[in-house]
């Protein structure tokens, strides 16, 4: 039977009230007598907290509360995999914005006025900016347990062997650079008591349900004491998962029994926030004369800054994924994630494996290159295919289209080889063109830990049909693909599906809106639970039809029996049968891909059960005079398993392209110097190519309707495409990113001179 | 001036907004971004920087757009304003809105009545943009999520049913 | 982030803008002329400025007119960027004025932000002020004791440091007309397409006579590379009275490096902006003799 409602374009959930501007994100929310929060926040980067003293801000007019640690009833600790950061600094700060005290005021003014007549003495302590100095040693102790948060490694085969068989052997080492989400909504929130006296947060967020279990022992309250609920949220990407404004906000209304509120201005999100963690990665890769891979090594230092956020997440998924999408029999990675007084890194679009695919696929081209290979087919005769291990010794069974990725873009490569040949560069217009390629895979869910999600559907006596799922629709389209999984299992339209998401008294968890595994591991749970209601009703149906149970079919909300399709009953019809009122039909669905812990010496076990896999060619110029790298032209084909919606993959492609081409070529955060968006550039629609996405779909067994995820793997084959095409243009490499002015400037330069 | 007092600190204003006129008193220190959203509830206009940078305040006063925060309440005096609110009737929605959902040009949304805004500011100016154009049209307004393209589609969109009609 | 407190005033006639500057200064307070406002606002926000008292000059028309008189025109400070990019006087007598306002910020900004904000601000990135130095402008400055008129160069001691006194409006922006057939070209360089802050901006204009084959006069100034804008008269000599070959080119670029580093010193950008800046020398002159 042909699917009708998933595959298709449908208009996503909410996007009228977002074209109209009725869409309410939480700075938006009215809320009666609110307090406003501000944050005072440590002006040194690493020094040890003396004293607070809050009494001449407390006494101000219209001033309703100052807090410092001492206040907090429950642990003065969180932290999303590793519990390291405090809520207000009770001992130590670690970066130039920490907080140390909170401010409850009446006004935003007498808010700022509070902040000013805070005094915090604090005595600086001497503050590392460098992980490599904060690896030395007699290094100080930026934490406790010492500098280096986390060790990962993963070995696999015999590595001396490896390059003692390679012909050849390529080592480099790359850097990436610290980079901000810059989602366009600042972090908000409200919060107010109910009228039981719950602490109820409205908040801007990628994970409600992660929020809640971080806050509940900050308040020290029994779970059923704090709800939090996500409100519109304008984007993520990775920045969100983490606490911001949440804490704050909770404790001011369950301390003072008041409503508050509590809006980042930009600045302040660019200071509080965590950060892409920059990476120096040395890699050393072995191939035959005949461009098979055979070895590869790579050491990998992340600087995760003051705290550890999902610093242990980047330093796995960079080692699990360092080869790339490749065979390579002989591994051996270690990948550490070190502190800083640099602000925090967190989880950003891709966990290190957009940093880590420049090396792998700059050391391909590299590689391609001495072999007198284009880089198509080298990858080829590489890259992974059904029943290949990766290098955590995983047996790759299905949905494995990296090879399609590579095969749909070749004829690209090929027009676009053929435009350069066709127009050399004039003179004094110092233009050079250039092509380059990259690819990727990316392993869908968290890494070598169970990440279930679940999820409830209920239909009542009128055929309303509920889902409830804890997923957070970032913007990237959740709400709707999940919407269009059910209708399509349930065989209803699309419309006649009502949502509940993103609250934790109403929904169970689902897990966090990372990882690129909501339609995935989401998407499943969902259809597990439409699956159940289905078959109740059928089974209603079969009694009222009088038929087998298997004999009958739903279609766009009705039910018959098949080969007798005359004989029909509206889908309301089968569900209010033998139900009394306000019951309801109830399926639950819980999905858990399968994975297994990794190794700690060597790295080996399974990390995901899926994995989606992407190239990219990419059209660009240099100008040898300025530096200035322009794309030009981006195909990308994504192996998706299945487009729920392809709409929204398309969005997810142009938009991973967008945010790949900032990291690329101009994006870079200064530890406090980077204020706003004045020095953060990102991309304007003036710096975007037209991009052509591909989309291919080799089903994932395990997925909803075969689909896997693709909001990470959009940005991942960017850059590295980028690179490769500016080498391709100028003869020189690029090992680090950003690949800016000075940088693209000084290459060329150095080739004239040498 | 009053005793040796140059100006005033807070104004009376009066202002077309949406086609309604609206009068407020306000303190001479505040954006006309928050003018809109916290005493009109405007919220469709939003604050991604207040440093002019990001384009999610844009507004259109007097025929042109503007990035509201940069605006000084008081330079609104007597200016006719277009927010996003009053672009469509709540019933029939403006043939850019329409095109922003066909197109799927919305993922988060924060950028989205920003980008409307400009979009028509420029159609307005040039019914027949060529794609470069239209980017240039819309530069001032930063979008994080959707890459532009489906965007600019979008708009080209409403470009060649214009032209079609007219045809 | 809240903007300081102040009192704001919009005076409608010069006159009266001249008295409120007067009588702030007298009075020791701190007093702001607020134009377009994209300055300001952000200097505002950050607490950069905590004025007394915001003096609002966008009421006076007379400030937002373009007029040719004789054989100059005179640009109004309150003509806004989106204007001058696309005002027909503009376009054609001073073509590369409009080139560079068309590279302010975005629409919106070019929408609020103006020729005498630019101009006032004295940001050695501004787009406008190569432009206007290479076209010889000459601005006009009021004051309670009356006017003076001064050649743009003479306006700047610095970056966002000016002439201009504390009573002072800037009044006009004056250009005359080019009386040769020149050509001219504005590049900007910038880390973005949009919404960027020039790395390093430049407008040239120039007479090459192709029958005599040499360059009968070049007028070339390089923004954001030095403490305050000047003409890069070096280059402008190895060019004048030579003909347009590879070498001269390349010691017309040489000739700028040098004197942009003489002017600035060596800084942490030099090592970029020495090299480019003869480049983009190169790059200019040649466009604008392709021009024709
Ligand atoms: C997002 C953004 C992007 C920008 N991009 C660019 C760019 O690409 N290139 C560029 O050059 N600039 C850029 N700017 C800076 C700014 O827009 C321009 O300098 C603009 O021309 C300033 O004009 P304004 O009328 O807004 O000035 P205002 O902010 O009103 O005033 C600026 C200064 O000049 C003074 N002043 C203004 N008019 C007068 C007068 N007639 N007499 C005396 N004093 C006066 C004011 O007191 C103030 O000190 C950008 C700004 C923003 C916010
Ligand atoms: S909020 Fe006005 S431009 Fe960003
Ligand atoms: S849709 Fe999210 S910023 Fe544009």
């Amino acid at each position: 039977m042909k699917n009708r409602v998933v595959g298709e374009r449908v208009a996503r959930i909410g996007i009228r009230d977002k074209v109209t501007g009725h869409a309410r994100y939480a700075a938006d929310l009215e809320i009666k007598n609110a307090l406003v929060l501000k944050v005072f926040r440590s002006p040194v980067a690493h020094g040890r907290v003396k004293k607070v003293m809050t009494e001449k801000a407390a006494a101000l007019e219209g001033v309703a509360g100052v807090f410092t640690a001492a206040d907090i009833p429950g642990e003065n600790l969180y932290g999303i995999i590793n519990r390291d950061q405090t809520v207000l600094a009770s001992e130590k700060v670690r970066f130039v914005g920490d907080p140390v005290a909170l401010v409850a005021a009446e006004t935003e003014e007498i808010a700022e006025a509070a902040l000013k007549a805070i005094e915090a003495e604090i005595t600086p302590l001497p503050a590392l900016f460098d992980p490599a100095d904060a690896m030395a040693p007699d290094a100080p102790a930026i934490h406790e347990k010492g500098n280096i948060l986390f060790t990962r490694k993963v070995a696999r085969g015999d590595i001396e062997k490896g390059f003692a068989d390679s012909d050849l052997i390529i080592e480099e080492t790359y850097e990436t650079r610290m980079l901000e989400h810059a989602y366009l909504e600042p972090e908000a929130g409200v919060a107010y008591r109910d009228e039981t006296g719950c602490v109820v947060l409205l908040v801007t967020t990628q994970n409600p349900h992660a929020d809640h279990a971080q806050l509940v022992p900050i308040l020290n309250v029994a779970p059923d004491r704090l709800r939090v609920i996500q409100t519109e949220t304008g984007g993520g990407f990775g920045g969100k998962l983490d606490i911001s404004v949440q804490p704050f906000l909770a404790l001011a209304a369950y301390l003072l029994k008041r409503p508050v509120r509590m809006v980042y201005s930009r600045e302040e999100s660019f200071m509080a926030s965590a950060k892409r963690h920059p990476l120096k990665i040395r890699m050393k890769t072995g191939a035959s004369r005949e461009g098979k891979l055979l070895a590869m090594e790579s050491e990998i230092t992340a600087d995760t800054g003051a705290y550890g956020s999902y610093g242990i997440a980047v330093a796995t998924r960079s080692a699990v994924h360092a080869t790339g999408p490749y065979n390579v029999p002989n591994v051996s990675v270690i990948s550490r994630a070190v502190y800083t007084n640099n602000n925090w890194c967190g989880a950003m679009r891709g966990f290190g494996v957009p940093q880590i695919a420049i090396a792998h696929e700059s050391q391909m081209d590299k590689l391609a290159q001495r072999l007198g290979l284009d880089p198509i087919t080298f990858r080829l005769k590489n890259a992974f295919e059904n029943g290949s291990v990766t290098p955590t010794g995983q047996r790759l069974e299905a949905s494995v289209g990296i090879r399609e990725t590579l095969k749909k873009i070749r004829p690209y490569y090929q027009t676009f080889r053929k435009e350069i040949e066709a127009n050399p560069s004039r003179r004094y217009d110092g233009v050079r063109h250039g092509v380059g390629v990259a690819s990727m895979w990316y392993g869908i869910g968290n890494t070598g830990h169970p990440n279930p999600s679940s999820a409830q559907m209920e239909v009542d006596r009128d055929g309303v049909v509920t889902l409830y799922t804890g997923a957070a629709d970032i913007g990237q389209g959740s709400d709707t693909v999940l919407v269009q999984i059910a209708a399509e299992t349930l065989g209803l339209p699309y419309e006649r599906i009502r949502l509940v998401r993103a609250d934790t008294t109403l929904t169970t968890d689902a897990g966090a809106t990372s990882a690129s595994r909501q339609t995935y591991i989401s998407g499943r749970a969902v259809q597990e639970a439409a699956l159940e209601i289905k078959r109740i009703l059928t089974e209603k149906a079969a009694g009222l039809l009088k038929v087998p149970a298997n004999m009958v079919a739903c279609e766009d909300g009705v039910f018959f029996p098949q080969f007798r399709e005359f004989q029909k009953i509206p889908f309301e019809e089968v569900a209010r049968a033998g139900l009394k009122k306000g019951e309801k039909i109830r399926g639950e669905g819980v999905f858990n891909p399968e994975t297994t812990s990794l190794d700690p010496e060597t790295g080996q076990g399974t990390p995901y059960s899926t994995y989606a896999y992407a190239s990219q060619v990419s059209l660009v110029a240099v100008d040898e005079v300025t530096g200035q790298v322009t794309v030009k032209r981006t195909v990308s084909a994504h192996d998706v398993g299945k487009a729920v919606n392809p709409a929204n993959v398309e969005g997810q492609i142009f938009s991973g392209v967008a945010m790949g081409i900032g990291m690329g070529l101009f994006e870079q955060f200064y530890p406090n110097k980077t204020k706003s968006f004045d020095t953060y550039l990102i991309p304007t629609a003036m710096d975007m190519p037209e991009i052509t996405p591909i989309i291919i779909e080799v089903p994932e067994p395990t997925g909803p309707f075969g689909a896997k995820g693709v909001g990470e793997p959009a940005l991942i084959p960017t850059a590295p495409a980028i690179l490769n095409a500016v080498h391709d243009a100028t003869g020189r490499w690029v090992h680090q990113i950003p690949a800016d002015l000075e940088t693209i400037r000084e290459l060329i330069s150095e080739q004239e001179g040498g | 001036m009053k005793n040796g007092v140059l100006g005033e600190e807070t104004l009376t204003i009066s202002m077309m907004v949406n086609g309604e006129s609206v009068v407020r008193d306000v303190p001479v220190n505040r954006t006309l971004l928050s003018v809109l959203r916290e005493d009109l509830g405007l919220i469709g206009a939003r604050e991604g920087c207040g440093v002019g940078e990001c384009g999610a305040c844009t507004v259109i006063m007097n025929g042109k757009t503007v990035n509201a925060c940069m605006v000084l309440a008081p330079k609104a005096d007597g200016a006719t304003i277009t927010t996003i609110e009053g672009l469509s009737d709540g019933e029939h929605l403006h043939p850019l809105q329409e095109a922003f959902i066909e197109e799927g040009a919305v993922q988060c949304g924060f950028c989205t009545p920003g980008m409307i805004l400009s979009a028509k500011a420029l159609l307005d100016e040039n019914p027949s943009p060529t794609r470069l154009e239209i980017r240039e049209g819309i530069s001032g307004n930063l979008c994080r999520c959707t890459g532009y393209q489906q965007i600019v589609d979008a708009i080209e969109l409403v470009v060649n049913r214009t032209e079609e009609a007219k045809a | 982030m809240s903007i300081p407190h102040f009192r704001y005033i919009a005076p409608q006639t010069l006159e009266e803008a001249i008295g409120l500057l007067r009588m702030a200064k007298e009075s020791g307070k701190r007093a702001r002329v607020l134009a377009g406002g994209t300055d300001l606002m952000v200097q505002l926000r950050a607490h950069e400025i905590t004025p007394d008292v915001v003096i609002d000059i966008s009421g006076i028309k007379r400030l937002s007119r373009v007029d040719r008189m004789g054989n100059e025109i005179q640009i109004g400070p309150l003509v806004t960027h989106a204007s001058l990019a696309t005002l027909d006087l503009i376009r054609e007598y001073a073509g590369v004025l409009s080139e560079a306002a068309r590279t302010v910020g975005s629409p919106q900004i070019r929408n609020l932000g103006t020729l005498g904000g630019n101009i006032v601000n004295a940001s050695p990135a501004a787009d406008t002020i190569p432009a206007l130095v290479i076209l010889d402008a000459r601005l006009a400055l009021r004051g309670p004791e009356g006017e003076r008129i001064l050649p743009i160069t003479d306006f700047f001691k610095g970056p966002y440091q000016t002439v201009i006194e504390k009573d002072e409006l800037l009044t006009g922006v004056i250009i005359p007309l080019p009386s040769l057939n020149g050509r001219a070209v504005f590049l900007k360089l910038a880390r973005r397409k949009a919404v960027a802050i020039a790395r390093m901006n430049l407008a040239c204009m120039l007479y090459y006579d192709r029958q005599k084959e040499i360059f009968e006069w070049v007028r070339l100034c390089v923004g954001s590379s030095t403490p305050k804008p000047v003409r890069m008269t070096q280059a402008e000599k190895v060019l004048v009275g030579n003909a347009y070959t590879d070498d001269v080119l390349q010691e017309a670029g040489r000739a700028a490096a040098e004197q942009m580093v003489a002017l600035s010193g060596f800084r942490s950008s030099t090592a970029y902006k020495k090299p480019v800046v003869g480049d983009l020398v190169i790059r200019a002159v040649h466009l604008a003799v392709e021009k024709g």
